[in-house]
């Protein structure tokens, strides 16, 4: 061991751990089965719907056993079909059909928008993707007391920590935007313009929900239950409900980025004075400044804080 | 052996606890160094105390090692992983302070001169033993080439070289433990931990392990072993630190203890139906300086050189048919020393 010695650099082992526990990420398969096969599940059902009934109300019936509405424009249009005799009839008429298969079309986007984007995909699986990985950065390697072998390198715990956050947020990123893209383009044409307009703050929500469980990962036994539960009863809870308690909920921002977004498209919230958006720019800057915050927080709490996970 | 040195500080508050610590101990060869040494120790432990909850850990712990081999023994629970997680890093005192080479063992640059073989026995087991050890050098810092050069030498060391490239997974318990090993010696630590390390480790391996450790020592490393087994110490070292309850009972070379545990009479609680009865034949002992009845079916005495005097009760007891309902030893410190020394588990 005494031969020329080259000296370690702390740098080179925080670069090498984050690739490493990239790595390791790939190893939590049974999370990866799960979010892949919640995936082909949710894509399964939006293309199912759009094949079927669609998202505008065209294929819609008003009581079982009727006609669509797509029907009862055609039988309206058969019914009074161009009559040079009486021309101001059928203009009216055909203006009218016009008239709602344009707002029909305009109604897809919000309609997609909402069922499939915001509470699929912003109230469901963004939060559960995220935190099936983020959680297990390095929840995973305390659960499986493998931890051990970080915290015996010649590494500061605070790089640790953010070793593990870099190495997870790819993980992340990727599953979300991936996802986002296929639940999308299982819409139709309308999914895809989705996508286009909804990836930027898929991405902000991502960061900031990464560094809330990686957080999360790293103060509990129980990482996932904890990060679960406060999925499920705050983000889905209290995202919803009137008053300013939703402003500290991560999935309100993610949305008040997407309406600016949608605005353009005629898409904006059921009751705007209820739902209290902010602006792009403010939306942004909470989700940023929050991952910043949580990131450089949880470094200062894993730096002080000793595992006795096997004591 | 090179020069294993152990110094108690603080040593009028520990004799006051425990009367049975030695400061500093008494060498057989070579003779104690006397020179005053300016340099930090390799591990300084200052009135160390670490609590779980209302569970003491360690209690008071003052210890400084040099370079050599230091036995850690103790029954379960007696608070030698905590020690050695104090000595690494792992853990934080609440009192006191724990340095290595004058640095706090907490700080992560104080863990370039440790090295660790914990005795948890958890790897990444989808690696090879190869694979493990050079992530561990390059999570050290060290380049591909630095780590690949330092990842052989080690594995060559623990004699694992040709058989690492199997998955962890299938390895015997005493091909692990050496992997443990290979890990904690590549980055050359001036300090080198090891908890439990012969366990599960067949004779011939233990034989081989014993001979890596002598030659580590030999290098100028201060390893601190911890064991149940004093005997197997025993071959390695004349120095052990004896901890019962978190506390240091004892230190020193095995004669030192063995002498003074002899010159320091121990307390045990005998009870029978027969008190005054034994208490009239023991009495008789040299070796029993003191008798006291505080019930009409319990008997304290206080002996001296215990092995000598459990020897005469033994006779005794079969000679007289006495029935002993109850033997406890009242002192800790001494019951946790008689345990090792008599040849026990640390219960005697």
């Amino acid at each position: 061991m005494n031969s020329t010695p080259r000296a370690p650099s702390p740098v080179r082992a925080w670069f090498f751990l984050i690739g490493f526990a990239m790595r390791r990420q790939l190893r939590v398969r049974q999370l990866v089965i799960l979010a892949v096969g919640m995936l082909v599940v949710a894509t399964g059902l939006v293309v199912f719907v759009t094949q079927t009934i669609g998202w505008g109300m065209m294929e819609r019936v008003m009581r079982p056993g009727m006609p669509t509405n797509a029907e009862v424009l055609d039988y309206v249009e058969v019914s009074f079909p161009p009559n040079p005799g009486s021309a101001m009839v059928s203009t009216l008429v055909g203006g009218i059909l016009d008239t709602v298969r344009v707002s029909d079309a305009t109604f897809i986007f919000p309609q997609l928008s909402r069922w499939v984007v915001f509470a699929v995909f912003v109230g469901f699986l963004m939060p559960l993707w995220t935190l099936s990985f983020a959680t297990s950065a390095i929840g995973a390697e305390r659960e499986s007391r493998s931890f051990i072998w970080m915290t015996t390198r010649p590494l500061p715990r605070s790089a640790v920590y953010l070793a593990h956050f870099f190495a997870v947020l790819p993980w992340c990123l990727g599953l979300n935007l991936i996802g986002l893209f296929a639940l999308c383009a299982a819409g139709g044409p309308s999914g895809q313009e989705a996508f286009r307009r909804y990836w930027e703050a898929t991405v902000f929500g991502t960061i900031a929900f990464t560094a809330l469980f990686h957080f999360i990962g790293a103060i509990f036994r129980r990482p996932a239950v904890v990060a679960l539960l406060y999925s499920f009863f705050f983000e889905t809870l209290a995202g919803d409900m009137p008053g300013t308690l939703k402003r500290l909920s991560i999935s309100f921002y993610t949305r008040c980025m997407m309406y600016d977004e949608a605005r353009k498209w005629g898409f904006e919230p059921e009751r705007p004075e209820v739902f209290q958006s902010v602006g792009l720019e403010t939306a942004r800057w909470v989700l940023i400044g929050t991952a910043v915050v949580l990131t450089a927080f949880g470094m200062w709490w894993f730096a002080r804080s000793e595992y006795k996970d096997d004591l | 052996m090179t020069e294993n040195r152990m110094v108690f500080r603080g040593t009028q508050e520990l004799e006051i606890e425990s009367p049975l610590i030695i400061a500093p101990p008494k060498r057989l060869s070579p003779p104690p160094p006397t020179f005053v040494d300016d340099r930090p120790p390799v591990l300084l432990f200052e009135q160390v105390s670490k609590w779980y909850g209302p569970v003491i850990g360690v209690n008071q712990v003052t210890l400084e090692l040099r370079s050599g081999i230091t036995g850690l023994v103790g029954a379960n629970g007696a608070g030698k992983s905590t020690l050695l997680r104090l000595a690494t890093g792992q853990l934080k005192p609440q009192m006191g302070r724990v340095s290595v080479h004058g640095v706090d063992a907490w700080d992560w640059q104080a863990k370039r001169h440790v090295g660790y073989c914990p005795d948890v026995d958890v790897f990444y087991e989808e690696m090879s033993g190869r694979r493990f050890v050079l992530t561990m050098a390059r999570l050290c810092g060290y380049d591909r080439r630095e780590a690949n050069r330092r990842t052989e030498e080690a594995l060559e060391q623990v004699g694992m070289r040709d058989r690492a490239d199997r998955k962890v997974r299938g390895y015997s318990k005493g091909m692990r433990q050496r992997i443990k090993l290979a890990q904690a010696i590549l980055h050359d630590p001036d300090l080198i931990v090891l908890d439990e390390p012969l366990s599960g480790i067949d004779p011939v391996g233990r034989q081989e392990m014993l001979e890596l450790f002598m030659k580590l020592a030999s290098q100028n490393k201060c390893l601190l072993i911890s064991s149940h087994e004093l005997e197997e110490l025993e071959k390695l070292t004349e120095h052990v630190a004896i901890m019962s309850r978190g506390r240091i009972a004892a230190v020193g070379t095995l004669q030192t203890i063995r002498e003074m545990l002899n010159d320091h009479p121990t307390t045990i609680r005998i009870d029978l139906e027969q008190p005054r009865e034994l208490g009239r034949l023991l009495i008789d002992s040299p070796d029993v300086v003191g008798l006291e009845m505080p019930s009409d079916r319990t008997l304290i005495v206080k002996a001296k050189n215990p092995k000598q005097f459990f020897r005469t009760f033994a006779q005794l007891v079969m000679e007289e048919d006495f029935a002993i309902e109850r033997l406890e030893p009242l002192d800790d410190s001494t019951h946790a020393i008689l345990g090792y020394l008599l040849g026990g588990s640390g219960k005697t």
